[in-house]
């Protein structure tokens, strides 16, 4: 099934070259969680603080369905 | 930091200067300093342009010590905003070099009789105010320039710019930086129409001679200030998140959540995010020369801001922060970062809040007095501001005032002030927050987005209403007393997360002033602030019913979620029970 994925923040240094900060697909197997995701993506998983699925606030054991968006920040702040 | 310095401006033959000890006062400072002196001697119904109200600047406890991130300021008065009590706070130079100075705050009183400009000037041989018209109309650029020529590069300035003496209610203080700059703004409810109406132009403050603030138990302070580095550095927030990114880390952050207020709080998602990303400003910044890691205070170790230069690589602004890449950006539908940070600039040189010029741009733009997207009319539209014209006055009053003489229906403020950058119908808990906070609509009150988006200091799910009201007063509380240490909000990452690095936070103050603080005690210091801030508010004329979010954000459901403020009246009404 296609997902598709950004990587923010200090992690956008593991997006494909020319993204440019925009998201990019990826097929993946049905059954798939965002840890199998991050694995993949070779981002450290103990890392990855703020996980969105669809804009909904997730965690790394979160299955994905056909046509997700999925965001993975650093841990980040602001004001 | 033993004494009160009082300026009263409407003193026979000028203003005159008095010092006194602290008495009441002692054990006080920032945030706490300010609103006791507002609550005690501001009569709560006077106009806030009279001479019945005052200007109360005050360092914090640890200001002017070589504590890291010490160096925030705290004004206070009535606000010309809001019409309640306010505390606006700002980093820059001039708590540390007030406090050096010997100053717990200075208390600006009165009303000159005639139309002079005044400016202060204090060293370690006391203080000078003199009357000086040249200075009128001058942004707070020029000024500051001014100032240098006059009194070298060693000082740091307190200043307002032509906002501030039209007594504009979005007026800001400015504070100069390491670079001299009047970059770091007091920027809420108008403090800088406040400082206008007193006819203060410019508090010049020049430490030379004067020694780091010293500890009553030195060995004890040195150490609690390791520990207290140390949690800084190791946390990932303040030690690489923010120093890598700065506040403009957020864009993506509250985009991708669906809460990003976009076209005047229209959806929570806007298309250009991308473009006017903290990422991509550290980018930009970096290419041209700037800096995208650079702190605003001397002792900052976080280190947030950074430095934006032109496409030319001149120098143009400080890195704009997220909240106002937000109100010029994705709230006025533009995406073209130099644009903002051109706005930026002119927010600081006019000295108006860019929180509440951003919001009003969307209102105007709301009205259709430029398209939505249109970089260039929301300079003309700034720019207006500066120049005083009719139209000017009325952006430079604010967001609602421009969306009443506009009619425009969708006006997003609470107590009359705009509301920052998280769309409380998909972050519900700084939905609480603005509603129910002393201040008006106020995101730094009580951070309820780092546990709400970032997952700091717990998880309470951000769509939905439950447990939103505890999380904003557990908030206001602690920042509350936070705000009166002089120490700068972005520490509460940390504080909020290593219980050793809260320890020592309470081991610097007991270590400087011999006290046996506990955590406890700190929670009472948050409580009392507030509660003196809320006896001023209802003697004010402010109630339960301005604790309220405007309607349109309970009933009109924001896109992409589809969800509308859920918190009900009755648990916005509980949070003040303690």
């Amino acid at each position: 099934m296609k997902i598709e994925y950004v990587l923010f923040a200090s992690f956008a240094a593991l997006m494909p070259v020319g993204s440019d900060g925009k998201p990019c697909e990826l097929e993946v197997d049905a059954g798939t969680r965002v840890d199998t995701l991050m694995e993949r993506l070779k981002l450290p998983k103990e890392k990855a603080k703020i996980i969105f699925v669809n804009g909904i606030k997730s965690s790394e054991d979160t299955l994905l369905s056909q046509g997700d968006r999925v965001g993975i920040f650093p841990i980040v702040a602001g004001g | 930091m033993d004494k009160i310095l009082r300026i009263d401006m409407s003193a026979d033959g000028g203003p005159s200067v008095n010092e006194e000890p602290l008495g009441d006062l002692a054990g006080l400072g920032g945030r706490a300093l300010t609103s006791a002196v507002v609550s005690k001697e501001v009569p709560p119904t006077c106009h806030p342009l009279s001479e019945e109200n005052k200007l109360v600047i005050a360092p914090g406890l640890l200001s002017g010590t070589v504590a890291a991130m010490s160096g925030r300021l705290s004004i206070g008065c009535k606000s010309p905003l809001t019409g309640g009590i306010k505390e606006a706070n700002a980093g820059g130079q001039a708590s540390q070099v007030l406090a050096r100075l010997g100053y717990a705050a200075i208390i600006v009183e009165g009303r000159p009789a005639g139309g002079s400009l005044y400016k202060v000037f204090i060293n370690k041989e006391g203080v000078e105010v003199a009357a000086d018209d040249s200075l009128k109309g001058l942004g707070n650029y020029d000024l500051v320039d001014r100032m240098k020529g006059v009194y070298g590069e060693k000082i740091a300035c307190i200043s307002i710019g032509q906002a501030g003496e039209m007594k504009m209610s979005a007026a800001s203080i400015a504070i100069t930086d390491m670079e001299l700059r009047p970059t770091r703004h007091a920027g809420r409810g108008g403090v800088g129409a406040v400082m206008g109406a007193k006819g203060v132009k410019v508090i010049v403050l020049d430490d030379a001679g004067m020694k780091m603030r010293s500890a009553e138990d030195p060995e004890g302070f040195r150490s609690a200030n390791k520990e207290w580095v140390d949690g800084l550095r190791k946390n990932p927030t303040t030690g690489e998140g923010l120093p890598a990114f700065g506040t403009n880390v957020l864009t993506n952050v509250i985009n991708e959540a669906g809460g990003y207020p976009t076209n005047n709080f229209a959806t929570g998602q806007f298309d250009g995010a991308a473009k006017i990303s903290g990422e991509t400003q550290a980018e930009t910044e970096i290419a041209r020369g700037g800096s995208a890691t650079h702190g605003c205070h001397r002792g900052c170790i976080i280190r947030c801001s950074g430095i934006f230069n032109d496409k030319d690589g001149n120098y143009l602004t400080k890195q704009p922060e997220y909240e106002t890449v937000w109100a010029h950006g994705g709230n006025c539908g533009i995406d073209d970062l130099d644009a903002i940070a051109m706005l930026d600039r002119l927010d600081d040189d006019f000295g108006v809040d860019t929180i509440e010029m951003g919001a009003t741009i969307g209102v105007a733009m709301e009205a259709g007095l430029a398209e939505f997207g249109d970089a260039q009319a929301a300079i003309e539209l700034v720019k207006e501001v500066g120049k005083g014209t009719p139209l000017g006055r009325v952006l430079g009053n604010g967001a609602a005032v421009t969306g009443k003489v506009f009619g425009v229906e969708r006006v997003p403020v609470v107590k009359g002030q705009a509301l920052p950058a998280y769309d409380p119908r998909a972050v519900q808990g700084i939905g609480v927050t603005y509603a129910t906070t002393t201040m008006g609509a106020d995101h730094t009150a009580g951070y309820a987005v780092a546990t709400n988006i970032m997952g700091v200091g717990g998880e309470v799910d951000p769509l939905k209403a439950e447990g939103q009201v505890a999380l904003s007063r557990d908030l206001q509380i602690a920042t509350a007393a936070i705000d009166s240490t002089g120490m700068c909000l972005f520490i509460a990452f940390a504080v909020l997360d290593q219980p050793e690095t809260f320890q020592a936070l309470i081991d610097l103050i007991n270590s400087f002033y011999g006290l046996s603080f506990t955590a406890d005690d700190v929670t009472e210091l948050g409580k009392s602030v507030l509660k003196c801030e809320r006896e001023f508010n209802a003697a004010a004329g402010l109630s339960a019913q301005h604790d309220r979010l405007p309607d349109f954000f309970k009933n009109d459901p924001l896109a992409p979620h589809d969800v509308t403020f859920d918190v009900t009246d009755e648990d916005l009404d509980t949070l003040h029970n303690w």
